[in-house]
């Protein structure tokens, strides 16, 4: 394991063609797709709201933060505006092209920092390929999601810390302070860094300059976060976003002692498979079904790996950092939102851990670069074919055929129960109470007084309309038989599950979850 | 690498992914479990919902995506049940034992079919297969203890051995249910504790005329004079 090049490599790439690639690849998927992912409509009715002049908010009078991310509603809206707020079309694709440029930057701010730590040449150039050809990543940079941003200022961290000569504390309380903006939960990714490089010391600073930088940075971050924190606490209430209190409403009391478990199981986790190590690098949505079987041991194995580099001895120290902060967002990812994180979440994280990958001392990491590459690229391929039809059928067609028939159907003031609020809550403009309430006080509140059952919520906040997948409706049946016979009766079934079941694409299972929605109406407003 | 190289190279994949995407709605001959999952629980919604006819072509739909599933084959025999074509659901409740031989609810469709047939031995046999899997199966523990205390044939009437399944029938209903009271009541009486019987007998008629259940309730008054004039139900 000694393989460092001494000298100053020749780059593979020049950090402005590193640039333009990401960029083209991210914009040929948005090409390829045309993707808005369901979570960029919670949002954007929020950014629309705004920019009409009915304020921040996901329902006209409700000051509720229905959203995470403050630059994953603010970009929206700044698109819906310059596009003459005439089409969520031109809105969408202008974030497509800001998400693209984001995850561009990200890369850009990767190779230079890959560069400045004389990574060998053919490494830095495959770690560099596998940063761009990572499938989550580039779907959600250009999604709608702000994953694009949360890239861009992680990377931006990362070069702060490792290559930046010049005023390098105010880079990294700029950077920090973008990741804020991005997510709040940002907090968790500066601080496994910070932890790291305290732990580690990487360059030639003692730790007590690295103490002094940090410090500086966390006054600059706050100053660059103040704005949000005190204008959201001022206008809903409560800095807190209503979506995280949802969530754990939903997933129940979480500690620091079970995220210090998850952290110290990760080494077994990586060949049992249980949390946030399985879907690092799997394709998003591949629980659902339909990859080939041995790709998720495999993923999950170089998950875990990537994850323990910082115990290896004789690596750099700047490796060390980074893969003991991957090691600590996996544990905070697998264990608060739940064993499966949403995939949105895991890209940083991902970049994190193949920057770990690609900085081990190893002649193994050649050719191990090149076959993840194939890997890499072959899964981009494969989920660039899922996803399109996803968009095409499943998301814009069925989902966003239900939303349009609830409001040409519902009157004004029905209410709309159901789990997938994204483009039924978008398309219907309905008052919603989705599942676990992201949208929805009035959801957490009851979820206190009678559980979090399906059917005792509904009973207890008696929605117009559900909007149910067979499997809810087959276990609400099972529940209490009465509700969707007696309370409610079927409207609409809408099925698209025969055009897309006879495909031939991979992960076919997350095509078939949202294939069949059924439709009901409360039985007393029933014409 | 040059410039104009990398960016041919990132032009190329790009072009390769639109290309995929395309190439995406072409057909193939499998269909992925996950679909047949979809058709199943959509038929299990349509036959408990009183909608047996469009419950039947969903799950034909799956089996036709999984045709090895037990569990579609036994909800295809329920629904078969339900539509009256007892001979169908008997061949999908035995298709799904063969497949998984211990499957709790095949054993209890099939029983209440071979009830009807009149075969209360043979029922009781499948109930109690069903409870070595699911000791907590509710139509099993009703319906077998039903058959213990009420059967004509000597011979498999036995009312102490119907008396703990129908009082964890009981039990898991929090004593809610008219009908599992009824063979509660019926159990003791068949095991001669009619100082048991009548209370249970009328505890089920109270819920019984508490939810206007008027042929339930008639039932039950003339299984509670029975039970005072001392005589067990056959």
């Amino acid at each position: 394991m000694e393989d460092e090049v001494k000298t100053a490599p020749q780059a593979w790439f020049s950090s402005t063609s590193i640039f333009l690639v990401a960029f083209i690849l991210a914009m040929a998927f948005s090409l390829a797709t045309d993707r808005a992912w369901e979570d960029y409509l919670i949002t954007y009715r929020s950014s629309k709201n705004l920019v009409e002049g009915h304020g921040l908010v996901f329902n006209q009078g409700e000051r509720v933060h229905t959203f995470t991310s403050p630059l994953g509603v603010l970009v929206p809206a700044f698109c819906h505006w310059i596009t003459f707020r005439g089409s969520d079309e031109a809105a969408l694709w202008l974030f497509h092209v800001f998400g693209g440029l984001a995850f561009a930057g990200a890369a850009a701010f990767m190779h230079r920092t890959v560069t400045s730590l004389r990574f060998p040449s053919a490494i830095a150039g495959l770690l560099m390929l596998w940063l761009v050809t990572d499938a989550k990543s580039v779907d959600f940079s250009i999604d709608g999601m702000e994953t694009g941003f949360l890239l861009l200022f992680v990377s931006y961290i990362l070069w702060s810390l490792f290559a930046c000569s010049h005023r390098s504390a105010l880079h990294l309380g700029l950077a920090c302070g973008g990741l804020m903006w991005t997510r709040p939960d940002g907090v968790i990714y500066i601080a496994a860094l910070s932890l790291g490089v305290l732990l580690f010391a990487p360059g030639d600073k003692p730790r007590r300059e690295w103490l002094r930088t940090l410090g500086t940075a966390a006054g600059v971050c706050t100053l660059v976060y103040l704005p949000w924190f005190a204008w959201a606490w001022s206008y809903y209430g409560t800095p807190v976003p209503h979506t995280i209190t949802a969530k754990a409403n939903a997933v129940g009391v979480r500690t620091l002692w079970g995220a210090l478990q998850t952290w110290l199981m990760l080494p077994v986790s990586m060949f049992r498979g249980v949390g946030s190590l399985d879907g690092l690098f799997m394709p998003s949505g591949w629980f659902y079904g339909g990859w080939p079987a041995w790709l998720l041991p495999v993923t999950r194995f170089i998950a875990g790996l990537a994850c323990l580099v910082w115990l290896l001895p004789r690596q750099r120290a700047e490796v060390r950092v980074v893969s003991f902060a991957a090691s600590i967002l996996m544990a905070y990812l697998g264990y608060f939102p739940g064993l499966n994180p949403a995939p949105w979440y895991l890209p940083a994280a991902a970049w994190l851990a193949l920057f770990s990958l690609g900085g081990l001392k190893s002649r193994l990491v050649l050719p191990f670069g090149i076959a993840w590459l194939v890997l890499s690229m072959w899964q981009l391929v494969e989920f660039t074919r899922l996803s399109a039809v996803e968009q095409k059928l499943v998301d814009g067609g069925n989902r966003r055929a239900v939303g349009e028939w609830l409001k040409a159907n519902a009157k004004p003031g029905d209410t709309l129960f159901m789990e997938c609020l994204g483009y039924l809550g978008y398309y219907s403009g309905l008052k919603t109470f989705d599942y676990p309430g992201m949208s929805s006080p009035e959801l957490v509140q009851a979820s206190r007084r009678v559980g979090l059952e399906w059917h005792q919520l509904i009973g207890e906040l008696k929605p117009t309309w559900l909007a149910l997948r067979p499997l809810e409706a087959a276990k609400l049946m099972q529940k209490a038989p009465s509700l969707l016979t007696q309370d409610y009766r079927e409207r609409r079934i809408f099925d698209v599950s025969g055009e897309v079941e006879h495909l031939d694409v991979r992960g076919q299972g997350l095509l078939a979850f949202d294939s069949i929605f059924i439709v009901f109406q409360r039985q007393e407003v029933a014409p | 690498m040059k410039l104009w190289q990398t960016l041919l190279i990132a032009l190329i994949f790009g072009g390769v992914l639109v290309f995929a995407a395309q190439r995406s709605f072409t057909p193939r001959e499998t269909v992925s479990p996950d679909h047949a999952a979809m058709h199943f629980n959509l038929g299990k919604y349509q036959r408990r919902s009183g909608q047996p006819q469009k419950a039947l072509e969903s799950l034909l739909r799956a089996l036709a995506n999984q045709p090895q599933s037990f569990g579609i084959q036994a909800e295809l025999g329920n629904t078969h049940l339900r539509l009256g074509d007892k001979a169908a659901a008997a061949k999908h409740f035995e298709a799904a034992l063969a497949f998984q031989p211990d499957h709790a609810e095949s054993h209890c469709g099939l029983a209440s079919l071979l009830l009807g047939e009149n075969k209360p031995a043979e029922a009781c046999q499948h109930y109690r297969e069903a409870l070595k899997t699911e000791p907590d199966e509710l139509s099993a523990l009703n319906n077998l203890a039903w058959v213990l205390s009420t059967t004509p044939d000597e011979s498999l009437r036995d009312g102490k051995s119907a008396i703990p399944h129908a009082e964890r029938a009981a039990e898991l209903t929090q004593r809610q249910q008219p009908f599992i009271l009824m063979t509660l009541a019926a159990a003791y009486a068949a095991a001669g504790r009619f100082a048991d019987a009548i209370p249970t007998a009328e505890a089920a008629l109270h819920l019984a005329e508490a939810s206007n259940n008027a042929s339930l309730a008639n039932t039950l008054q003339s299984q509670l004079a029975a039970y005072r004039a001392g005589k067990a139900l056959k």
